[in-house]
Order: C-alpha cells, then structure tokens, then sequence
C-alpha cells in the first residue's frame, strides 16, 4: 500500500477533511468521510511512554471518503498524524 | 437529554481496566453525570468502592457484573444490572448470579455461568437486565451471520421471557468500518433489536477514563493473555474511555443515522439507567450492622443481660484474690462499658465474638487478643483478651466510643497450625449461609509491576529477573526517583538511556503502580453475617476450599458485616508445640497464662540482647533497643514494643524516654496533675492512652471525647477546632498560659505518632511468654521455634542459637526423625532432634511412609518398606540420615558413608518389590553387606552436603571453614562485639540473616544488615557512602565480610558503622591462592 503525504487539507469544525491538493490536483470530499482509529504499535516503535502520552502512541485517526476532482472520482483513507499534524493518503478504490 | 454509562470495567476488573472506582466516579461527576454504572469482570470486586464513591459524590450508582455465559458452547460475555429500589431483590439476585458463575466444578475453573442457571435466576426474581453487547457470541454473529445472531437473539428471548430482563447494547468505538465496534456494526445490532422488539441502549463498553489510559490496558491486556504485546490481537484502539454526554449523543446520532432513532437509543439507555439507580441503605443494607441470629449464637431473651450475666459471673474467674476496693473498681469500670456497649447496641457482637473465642479454646487452641480490643475489661471477662486492662492501665475508649458507631476490630491471634481448622469449625457453628472469609486484592508493586511490564515488551526472563532482584522496597509510582537516588539500580539506570526497551519499561512499570492484581484470601478475616448473608455478598472459592466473598476488609464498615480478624500466629504454635513437648517428655504442665510476670530471670534474659526466638524482639533493631533499654518488668516490654513503631520512630520518642530512664536528663512532667500519666514514659507522650488522659484532665472531657479529639488531630481543619476548644477549657481550669502553649505544642507534634498502649501490652504478652520459656525449658523452645518458624530469621539460624545456647542438635535419623523437630531424652540430658522435613524434595507420602513404618531393622528394610525415591534415599544417605541404622555412626565404624553411598546405589538400581511376606529375601540378603575402601567424606564435605540438602549447616557453622583466614585479618566475633570500645576499626564476618531498610526520620535510605557467625549477631548499618561502596553485595550476598567502626549504644547494645563490605568467598578464593 503506497502511501503519500498530503498538502493544503482544509477541514470543517469537527475536524473532518473538506479538500485537499493531491498530486497536483484539487479534490474536495463528495460523501460523508467515515472516520476511525486504527492502532498503533507502540511497544515497536516508541522510546518513552510517560503519562499523558498514552492515547498518541496508541491510536491514530483515519478518514474513510469519495473525493472529486476536475478529472476523478476516488475512494480514499487518509491518515491524521498526530502530533505532527500532517496528512498521508492512499487510494483504496475507484 | 441525559446520558449515563452502562457498561464500565473499573481497575478490580483485574488485568482489565485501569482506573480505581473512586476516580472514575469524580470524574463523573466532574462531568455532570448523575448516575454511573460499575461492571467489572466476573464479579462486584469494585462495587463497594463504587457506591461509597458515589454516596460521597452526591450521584446515583448503579451495579452489574460482566460474565461469561455458556449454552452448548460459550455465548461470550454479557453485562448483567441490577435493578434498584426493590428492596434488595435485584441485588441479591446480582449476587446469586455472580456466586453461581463461580462454582464451577470440573478442570476449568474460570468463573462462567450456564444460560440456564441465569435464566432461572432471573425468572425466580425478575429484578436484573442482561445486555448482550460487543463481547457476547450474538455481536460476532451480528456481523459474519445475521440468520445465526437471530437464532441467537431468540434463545436468548426464549431464556429471558420477563419483559425489562433483556437488552442489547449497542457500542461505537470508531474501529475500522465493518469491524467489531464500528459504526456500522452498532447499526447492525441497533437494528436487530429493533427487529426482535429487544430494547436497545448506547454505551461505551468503557475501560480507562481518559485516552492516556488505553496504553496502560494493552499492557494489562499482555498480563491477562501472559503473552508479549504483538502476540495477540490487541484492543482496536483508544476509544474505550469515559466519554462525555455530548460526545455519546453525538455517536448516537452516528450510528442512527436518524434523529428520532438516535433520541431513541438514548431514552431508552436512560430509562434503563433509571431502573438500575440502587438504594444503598435499601438494596444494599449500606452501614447497618448484621450480626448472627440469636438461635445461632443460643442465645435466648434480651442479648445485653445476657452479655451483662456472662461478664459478672467471670469476675471472680479473672480477679480471684479482688478485695472490695478493687472489686468496687472492677464493677464500676465494668459498668461504664456495658453502658457504652448497650448504647450502641452491640451486645450481640460481643457475645459472638465471645462465642468464637470460647469454641476456639474449647478445641484446646491457643488464643490471645491483638489491638485495642486488649483495653476492654469486657474482653477480658469474656476470655477474648487476655491482658488485664486494669492493671496495665488501657482504657476502654481508645477501644470503643458513644462518639462512633462503627463495629469496633476485635482482632485475635491464634496457632497459625489451626487457622484452617478454626474457619471450619466457625462455618459449622454458624452455617454456610452465615459465614464467608474475607479477600484481599493484592496490588501491583515494584516487582510485580517490572515483571508484568517486562513480559509486555517480550523482555528475557533474565533480564527482568535482574532488574527485579535490585527493586527494593518502593512502589512502581516511583521507580525513576529510585533509579536516580539508589546505587543498586546505578548500572539500569545508565543501560536504560541507551536501550529504547528498558525505558519504555520504566515508563509503563511506573503506570502499572497500584493496579489491582489478582484477589486471594485474606490473611485472617473471617465474616460473620445473619442468614441473608449471601444475598448481600457475592462469594467464589478461596485456595483452602472455603467460600470467600468478594469484597476487602474496606468494604466490611460500609456493609456493616461483622469482621472477625482471626490471624495464624506462629509463634503461638511454636509456643503450644514447646507447651505440648515439655508435657510429653517430662510430665510437667504449663500454663503460660497464668505464669508469673514478673520473673526476674525471664527480664536477666532478655536483658543479654539474646532475644532471638522472643516474639516481636528479635529483629536486629529490636535486640538493639533491647541493649539500651534493660527491661525490667512487663511494662517495660509493652513500652518498648510500642517505641519501636514507626509513629513513635519518626517522632524521635526512643532517646528522650531512654534518656530519662538512664537518668540522663530530668524527666520533665509538666505539672503534678501530669505526673502520674507521664511516669511510665519519663514525660515522654508515647501512648494514645496518655494523650486521651492529658486532654480529660486538663479540659474536663471525657475520655471518649478525648479519643475522638485525637483520631482528628491529623486533620489541619479539624486540629483548629480542637486547639481552641483545649485552650480555652484549660484556660478555664486555670492552668497557666506557658503550661498550656507547652503541652499544646506536645498534643500538636504527637499527631500520628503515638502508639496504642493496649496494643503494645497486647504484643507484650506473647514477647513475655516466649521469653519464659526460652528462659525455663530452652531446649522444648528451640524445638517449638524449628518446628513453627515463626520468626523473621532462616532456620538455620536458629540452629546456631540452639549450639550457642548448648542445646544438642540430634541429626536426621530415619529410625527417629518425623515431620516435627522432636525432642529426646539423651543420656547427656534433653536434646533436639531434626525433622525429616528438611530433606529438599522429600515428598509427602515418603515423609508419611517413613513415620508410620518405623523403626527400620536395616537399610534394605528401610527401602522396601517406607519406599523411598532414589534421589530421596540418595540424599538421606549424604546427610547421616542412614549412619545409625547401617551402624557406621560410631567413630570407628568398619565402614564409612561414601560405602554406604555405594551400597544404596546399588540397592536402588531396580525398583524396591513389594515384600512377599511368605517368601524369603535371599537374593537380595548378600546385599546387605557394605563394600569397604571409600574415602569417607570430610567434615567440610559432609557439612555442603547439609548446605546443599536442607540449607542449614547442622553439624557446624558455615563460617568455621574460613576461621584460618578470619583469624589471620584479625575478624572479630558477634558475641565479642559488646566487650569493645566505641569507635574501635573491626571487621566482621558470617552469613546474611536480615537485610532491613526501615523508614527513616531524614527520608535518606539505610541498610541495616546482620551477619551471624555462630557467636551472635553483628548487625552493621550502612549509610549512604558505603551503600555505594558495595551496592552490588549488599541485597544479594550470602557470605560477607564487613569492615567498619563500633558503635555503642547502651549497656550491651553495639553496632556496627560500616564502610566496606567484600564477598567472603571471593576473599577466601584470593586469600588460599596467595597462601
């Protein structure tokens, strides 16, 4: 699963995507987007696990949605990193 | 519209959930919740806690259980509620279920309980609501196989055909879309309960408070599973935690897709919740006392005249030779506590426990009273205590006040051989459905928590084990402030900024702190209820087969269930065994409760420092405060046990007292009306006791408002209150001013650090006692304290006291050795003889083949009849067991033991037969003679083999073998040490028998550690410096060398201020290599 980083997200005020610039092209979200967690595994991959870092390390937020462009029409999930505030992106159907 | 959590594991959900009920219920409120519901694993662990919680926070709780429930096959687990307001009906039958879940007979043991049994429960008493939610089979079904899930409904209808009794929870985690707790699984279950016209209701399964907690549940997760994370498939993600009112609506809405099907759901959860709302006083019998019928005590008319009866007519049993001014003072006293007791109403709990303390000496048991119960004249009467209040000057209120009206503890101790045969019979007495023990949940602590968390990472066995060895004494919380202060985690510390593991270790260690762990029996604890006993407590089997109930000792007030503390003592076994050898061997009978206490040999005994065996004054701090302090009566041992308390301790009591006693400083008493109530304790406040008669007389109020005063002293709100109510009342009594300020100021630093005198004389009866005998009949003693063990030492200590003392040791013989230290008429006088018990690996059975076919004519009849292992005849072979019956005991033995080695090697080699009687043993007859020419093993050999097969050295001291090296350094012995000056460079050396870290007033660590070398104890402290001189030796060598400088502290009392310590082996190794 190839996954790619997202630029120009812009969000409504629950924080669920809205439009988004994928490979040079404009798409705006065309359903209601799904969101879910998915895990993480932590005990691979985190150095520390103090108090107050647990939910981070353990979950991450993930979109499910149809987004639209100029050109197509596809079935998405994008992934919310947190906490760098930074989104990836892979296609899983069109 | 209102939203309350249905479904909620708090942290006695073991290895589950992760936050305590008390928290989780603050922060409900906190949250605007009025109602919150507590269903944790298999059982009401945490329901107590959780209705207390919520008393306090002014909501409603509400109380289920989640269990697993089986048809055919298992149905998963399910949450069941119990309804409120039903006068009890709904928890009763809450606790029916959970029992019922827990008596499982068959190889699986893991609490279940089979659809039918609920069912019936249920329909006998409709008063629960079972929710199938996302752990049952039915939600699995829901979302691989909708025809299954609604055959699945429908037997569950079938089950459950009250209306109200059954319900579906739908839950929304935010997994992945079509998984387990998606949204659209909700919306799968929403609907099939819509189709099976079941209620729905919205929870959030929840099992942490807040999102930070979900990494603490997966590493619970890996302890429930005993599988590393990443083995097994781990929860889907954070979600399930205490989610506000808006947020679940909001799911609500989610999962419907529709407002009214959403505002439907919630109603419905509403409505539910509102059912389940509980009563406590009604369904729960909150704070009311419940105590045995009187049938079931035989008790017949009014219990107070009863009691009343009972406590005159053993007046003259207790106070044979009473004259009338002190019967006139007997009777008074006696009266003032019957009045108190009939005040509160708790007659009928005195006589109960009165009765159990009679069956218990009915069935010739040792018993004796512990805490403040010991300051009751009617205790005393009754036989439950046996410590005089009066004369020891104890008094009543410390014990019991018109001021509370809590149960009072009346805690006793008795032979910890019987405990299990005094539960017993109090179930007999009293019924099954009157009587359950009481659990304990042990918590997770620093080693616990390290072991737990390791195995979550996948960490080596080793590894952990290291790590583990090295915690010393602290809780998980705060394991990287012991990382940074403690030299023996030094080396973890520096491994732990390099390795990624070990400080994600450290990290979740720290979050696993306090966590309940895994529920056992408690120690002592047995309750005493009426006959709806088991409507009010859910019970499952304890380890010794008895019904034990879910709930701790915190539980047992607020339930207002009669706790009866009834604690093994092993000292009281070794003491009856002592009692029970000097009758069997010398005919002599003893009581020890009606020796004399004042036996001036017992306190010349005691006084030598000797006291290892005394119970409660034979730690190596308590035999050093015995050095300074020269007991010389029975109220010296009740002050010096109460000193040496970590109240006392901290509030620097011990050098003032021994200060004033020595006549080193003028006792200051205050003021003569002061004088008699300081006296004991040379103007030292130690006891509660005197701190209650301080305040009677200088303000005027009774003692029971005096106790009351002082439980709030801790309390800086509370001690405003009280200091100008003190002031002003002594004012007004017209003491002066500075006196006043001057005894506040006593009254104010006292706070928590005193002790109860009645506690103190309490333990002091047994100290006494044990002295006694170790005085008068030491060899009895010695066998009674091998026997029982009942102190803090090894074993093998003991030993060497007994050669110190001149006590002959006896070794294991197969002919006379059974499974108890026996003693011996020897031609040289009385001795011990070691039990078969110590042989490592021995089994039951050959331990009970032995006893029964003794005495043994050879070694091959040895064999063939008590049919020992060839391991176990191996061993007792190496360690002498044999030597008397192959006649190679005496010096000049033809033979030695490594023939007889040879020989039983070769006896063994097939499998003993049975014998035939009618048939006789020629082949095997020529092998009873012993081959010849083998070196016989040393001395030193013999005494590895002691070492290795029962830990003890028993023919000599361990140390012996090192003496030509110890001499050449120039070693001091123990026994030595109190001839020395103060400040002289010693060095010592022998084997670790305690390793103590106490509390400290300063807050910084010391290790007190006592070597012995046959001669005594040398007990060396180790300060700061030398800890990190020898950090690696100090918690895990067995044989140490230490260096250092004496330190005397009293009369007899030495120690030893170390600087080094070296591995004596290592030293012994160097030292013959250089030799």
């Amino acid at each position: 699963m190839q996954l790619e980083t997202l630029v120009g997200v812009v969000l409504d005020v629950d924080g669920a995507p809205v439009s988004f610039i994928w490979n040079s092209r404009q798409y705006t979200v065309a359903s209601r987007p799904v969101r879910w967690y998915s895990r993480k595994l932590w005990w691979q991959e985190a150095a520390a696990a103090p108090r107050g870092a647990g939910a981070a390390l353990v979950e991450i937020e993930m979109w499910r949605l149809w987004a639209v462009s100029d050109y197509d029409r596809v079935f998405l999930e994008m992934k919310h990193l947190d906490p760098e505030d930074s989104w990836e992106i892979h296609r899983i159907d069109s | 519209m209102g939203f309350t959590h249905l479904n909620l594991s708090s942290a006695y959900s073991a290895h589950y959930g992760t936050n305590r009920p008390e928290q989780l219920v603050a922060a409900a409120n906190a949250m605007g919740f009025d109602a919150l519901a507590i269903t944790d694993r298999d059982g009401l662990y945490g329901a107590i806690k959780h209705i207390g919680a919520c008393i306090r926070e002014g909501i409603s709780p509400i109380v289920g259980a989640n269990l697993e429930v089986f048809g055919e096959q298992s149905l998963g687990r399910i949450t069941i509620l119990a309804h409120g307001h039903n006068r009890g009906a709904g928890w009763a039958t809450l606790c029916r279920i959970v029992s019922k879940a827990h008596q499982r007979t068959g190889r699986d043991k893991r609490p279940m309980i089979a659809l039918s049994d609920l069912s019936q429960l249920i329909s006998q008493s409709p008063s629960c609501t079972v929710l199938l939610g996302p752990q049952s089979q039915l939600a699995d079904a829901v979302l691989h196989d909708p025809a299954v899930a609604g055959s699945l409904l429908a037997a569950w209808q079938q089950a459950l055909p009250h209306p109200g009794t059954l319900a579906i929870e739908v839950v929304n985690q935010l997994t992945e879309p079509g998984k387990l707790l998606s949204q659209e699984h909700a919306l799968a279950m929403l609907e099939l309960a819509q189709a099976g016209g079941v209620p729905a209701v919205l929870t959030n399964a929840v099992r942490y408070l807040e999102p930070d907690d979900a990494l603490t549940a997966d590493v619970l997760d890996a302890a429930r599973h005993l599988e590393p994370l990443g083995l097994f498939v781990p929860q889907p993600n954070a979600q399930a935690w205490l989610k506000p009112t808006a947020t679940m609506a909001r799911l609500a809405l989610e999962i419907a897709e529709d407002t009214v099907l959403a505002s439907r759901l919630l109603s419905s959860t509403e409505q539910l919740a509102d059912r389940c709302r509980l009563d406590p006083v009604q369904d729960c019998g909150w704070g009311q006392p419940k105590t045995p019928e009187q049938k079931a005590l035989g008790i017949e008319g009014n219990p107070f005249e009863v009691l009343w009866q009972k406590a005159h007519t053993a007046i003259p049993w207790r106070y044979p030779d009473a004259k009338a001014a002190q019967l006139a003072q007997i009777q008074h006293r006696l009266s003032k506590e019957l009045i108190a007791i009939n005040q509160l109403g708790f007659a009928t709990y005195f006589l109960t426990v009165a009765d159990v303390a009679q069956m218990i000496r009915d069935m010739s048991i040792r018993i004796a009273a512990r805490g403040s119960g010991a300051g009751s004249l009617v205790n005393y009467l009754l036989g439950i205590s046996g410590v005089d209040p009066i004369s020891e000057g104890l008094l009543f209120e410390r014990f019991l006040s018109t001021e509370r009206s809590t149960l009072p503890d009346i805690d006793i101790d008795v032979e910890s051989a019987r405990r299990h045969d005094i539960y017993r019979a109090i179930f007999r007495r009293y019924g099954g459905n009157r009587v359950t023990l009481l659990s304990m949940q042990s918590t997770y602590r620093g080693r616990g928590a390290v072991r737990d968390s390791g195995l979550a990472l996948g960490l080596e066995d080793d590894e952990i084990d290291k790590i583990a060895k090295n915690m010393w004494r602290f809780s998980a919380r705060s394991f990287k402030k012991a990382m940074a202060e403690r030299p023996e985690l030094a080396r973890f510390a520096t491994d732990s900024k390099n390795d990624r593991q070990l400080s994600l270790l450290v990290d979740i260690t720290e979050r696993l702190d306090k966590l309940p762990r895994h529920i056992s029996v408690h120690p002592c604890g047995v309750i005493l209820g009426n006959s709806s006993l088991l409507d009010l407590t859910p019970t499952e089997a304890s380890g010794m087969g008895l019904p034990m109930s879910q709930f701790d000792k915190d539980d047992m007030d607020p339930m207002g269930f009669l706790k009866l503390d009834v604690l093994g003592v092993r000292m009281q076994s070794a003491m009856a065994y002592s009692v029970r050898e000097i009758s069997r061997v010398s005919s002599k009978k003893v009581d020890l409760d009606s020796i004399s206490r004042s036996d001036p040999d017992v306190y010349k005994l005691i006084r030598t420092t000797n006291t290892l065996g005394m119970f409660q004054i034979e730690s190596p701090g308590q035999r050093e405060l015995t050095g300074k302090h020269q007991p010389t009566r029975f109220n010296d041992l009740t002050l010096q046990i109460s000193l040496f308390r970590p109240g006392p301790m901290k509030g620097n009591m011990i050098k003032p007292y021994l200060d004033g006693r020595h006549g080193l400083i003028n006792p200051d008493y205050l003021h003569p009306d002061l004088r008699p109530i300081l006296e004991e304790s040379y103007g030292v406040v130690v006891f509660h006791e005197q701190l209650m008669r301080i305040m009677q007389v200088m303000t005027g109020c009774t003692l029971a408002r005096a106790d009351e005063m002082r439980r709030m002293l801790s309390k800086d709100q509370r001690a405003k209150a009280i200091e100008q109510y003190f002031k002003s009342s002594a004012t007004a009594r017209g003491y002066s001013k500075t006196l006043i300020e001057k005894v506040w100021s006593i009254i104010e630093g006292f706070g928590s650090f005193g002790f109860c005198k009645a506690h103190g004389a309490a333990f002091a009866t047994p100290t006494y006692q044990s002295a006694w005998l170790k005085t008068h009949y030491p060899v009895e003693f010695i066998a009674g304290l091998l026997t029982h063990d009942p102190g803090m030492y090894p074993r093998r200590l003991i030993l060497a006291e007994a050669r110190r003392l001149g006590v002959k040791i006896l070794p294991i013989d197969v002919n006379r050795s059974t499974d108890e230290y026996l003693v011996e008429k020897t031609k040289s006088g009385l001795a011990v003889r070691m039990a078969i018990t110590e042989i490592a690996g021995i089994s039951r059975p050959e331990i009970e083949r032995i006893r029964c076919e003794q005495p043994f004519s050879d070694v091959l009849d040895f064999y063939q009849r008590a049919r020992p292992s060839r391991r176990t005849l191996e061993r007792l072979t190496l360690i002498g067991a044999l030597d008397q019956l192959a006649g190679i005991a005496a010096e000049n033995a033809q033979h030695n033991r490594s023939d007889l080695l040879v020989h039983v090697r070769a006896i063994s080699a097939k499998p003993p037969r049975q014998i035939d009687k009618n048939q006789l043993q020629f082949e095997l007859g020529s092998l009873e003679k012993l081959p010849s020419g083998n070196i016989a093993p040393s001395p030193q050999e013999k005494l590895d083999a002691e070492l290795a097969l029962t830990g003890m050295d028993i023919s000599a001291h361990q140390i012996d073998r090192f003496q030509s090296m110890l001499d050449e350094l120039g070693v001091v012995r123990a026994g030595e040490l109190a001839g020395l000056r103060s400040n002289t460079e010693v060095l010592v050396a022998g084997v670790r028998v305690a390793t103590q870290t106490p509390p400290m007033r300063s807050g910084k660590r010391v290790v007190f550690i006592s070597l012995d070398d046959g001669t005594g104890c040398a007990d060396a402290t180790f300060f700061d410096e030398a800890q990190r001189r020898c950090s690696q030796l100090l918690f895990q060598n067995r044989l140490l060398l230490i260096s250092g400088k004496t330190r005397r502290t009293g009369v007899r009392g030495v120690s030893i201020l170390a600087e080094n310590a070296w591995d004596l082996r290592q030293l012994w190794d160097s030292w013959k290599k250089a030799s």
